[in-house]
């Protein structure tokens, strides 16, 4: 493993001196957080639940909604950065050429996408307590859920990012392979969030962590195993 | 020894290279000569283990381009370096994926003269400096087999020479495609000429 930190490290290294992803993401996500929130008046994020019937949806869930879809435009916009960094110079070609197992290397840049996502899940998160008034505390339960969630779109992302590079339609392959893919951990995502800013605790929903754990460990896996053909022509 | 039997690759209809057959006895220059389009640096990819063949073989020293990773040296037209790390960033990161200590890239950096530039971004090198970075990552791992591609383009008379002295060392064997005719003939201990995929 000491291969997989050592590229994500050069990846975050290059990264804090070009400032070519995180940037980026941090503000297409804000611009959309911006732009969800304007439905919301100011505080609605501490408004009270309405009583669970049928048409009443309460500010909170709505927002776990708006968090998530931020995140996950945002992502988008840096995995094809973050994979076009390796395309440019043909600089894929460095690390095909190196003797080290090309799961390692699936493991480096998954591991800095990984890290550019939580930084931006965090400083998202911490719009919304902003601009709609969700409760700070609330960070500690939405932080387990992003952890788990952004390893799955770290791992598709990275895989996808690659893949998609070296075709002609990149920008729109992408978002269209990366979509449907993430749909399952990202509904778990929402729906253990919406708990935490509802009720305070995403733990009492263990079904929905169950699937997003297993989601990271297929997709990672698929990733681990298929990244060889994906980046040798 | 790299031995090419009967390779050929396709790009969808264009055929790149058509049946090549290329032996490289064990520490020989094999220098490969000919115009744009002939095939060359698909040539070359495909003994780097970058491309595959669409048919035939490539064995370097008996075994597979991907299995010989670690013995092998890749100089192609790009440094492969990247920009917004300093030189010696990116030869220490290079150090770590090929097993050899940090030492080496401190090594290197003097052996191709950019020790004033260790701390440089590679984003600043000139192209001539640039290139002389490259040949010190393609070389860090001391491989057996060298591929160079076009190692002499952008480069003064002075560098160019310095150049050829670096990549040559006994008991490597060497396969390098230039335009560059009176230079290829001075290192070549044989000579190929392809043209439009095929070994003349």
């Amino acid at each position: 493993m000491r291969t997989a930190f050592a590229i994500a490290a050069k990846d975050l290294r290059a990264e804090a001196r070009s400032k070519e992803v995180a940037p980026a993401m941090l503000l297409f996500a804000l611009a959309l957080v911006f732009l969800f929130t304007f439905a919301l008046p100011p505080g609605s994020g501490r408004a009270p639940v309405p009583l669970p019937r049928a048409g009443s949806v309460g500010a909170r869930e709505i927002a776990s909604v708006f968090l998530w879809s931020s995140l996950l435009f945002a992502a988008i916009v840096g995995f094809g950065r973050s994979a076009a960094l390796e395309r440019e110079g043909s600089r894929l070609d460095a690390l095909v050429l190196a003797p080290v197992d090309p799961a390692l290397v699936f493991a480096g840049k998954a591991i800095a996408n990984f890290l550019y996502l939580t930084f931006i899940a965090i400083l998202v998160f911490f719009f919304f307590v902003v601009f709609i008034g969700v409760a700070p505390g609330a960070i500690l339960g939405f932080l387990p859920i992003a952890l788990m969630t952004n390893i799955g779109l770290a791992v598709i992302g990275t895989l996808f990012g690659t893949a998609t590079q070296y075709s002609r339609a990149k920008e729109l392959l992408l978002p269209l392979l990366i979509f449907p893919s993430v749909l399952p951990p990202l509904l778990a995502a929402i729906r253990l969030t919406s708990e935490t800013l509802v009720h305070g605790d995403p733990f009492t929903e263990t079904g929905w962590f169950i699937l997003i754990a297993i989601y990271d460990i297929v997709f990672a896996t698929i990733g681990a195993v298929t990244f060889e053909f994906v980046i040798r022509e | 020894m790299i031995l090419v039997q009967s390779v050929s690759k396709r790009f969808g209809g264009f055929r790149a290279l058509n049946k090549v057959t290329i032996e490289i006895p064990r520490g020989k220059t094999l220098v490969v000569f000919g115009p744009n389009g002939a095939g060359k640096t698909t040539l070359l990819r495909i003994v780097a283990g970058l491309i595959r063949p669409t048919e035939g073989t490539v064995f370097v020293s008996g075994k597979t381009p991907m299995e010989a990773r670690a013995g092998i040296g890749y100089l192609g037209t790009e440094s492969l370096l990247y920009p917004s790390l300093t030189l010696k960033e990116n030869l220490r990161f290079f150090c770590g994926l090929y097993g050899v200590g940090p030492g080496e890239a401190v090594r290197w950096i003097d052996q191709v003269g950019l020790s004033s530039k260790s701390k440089a971004l590679v984003a600043t090198l000139s192209r001539g400096e640039s290139q002389r970075a490259a040949l010190a990552r393609c070389l860090i791992h001391d491989p057996d087999h060298l591929i160079v591609d076009e190692p002499f383009a952008g480069l003064d008379d002075a560098s160019a020479a310095a150049f050829g002295q670096l990549i040559t060392r006994e008991s490597r064997t060497t396969i390098i495609a230039t335009h560059d005719v009176d230079r290829g003939k001075q290192i070549a201990d044989e000579i190929v000429t392809l043209e439009e995929g095929r070994t003349k």
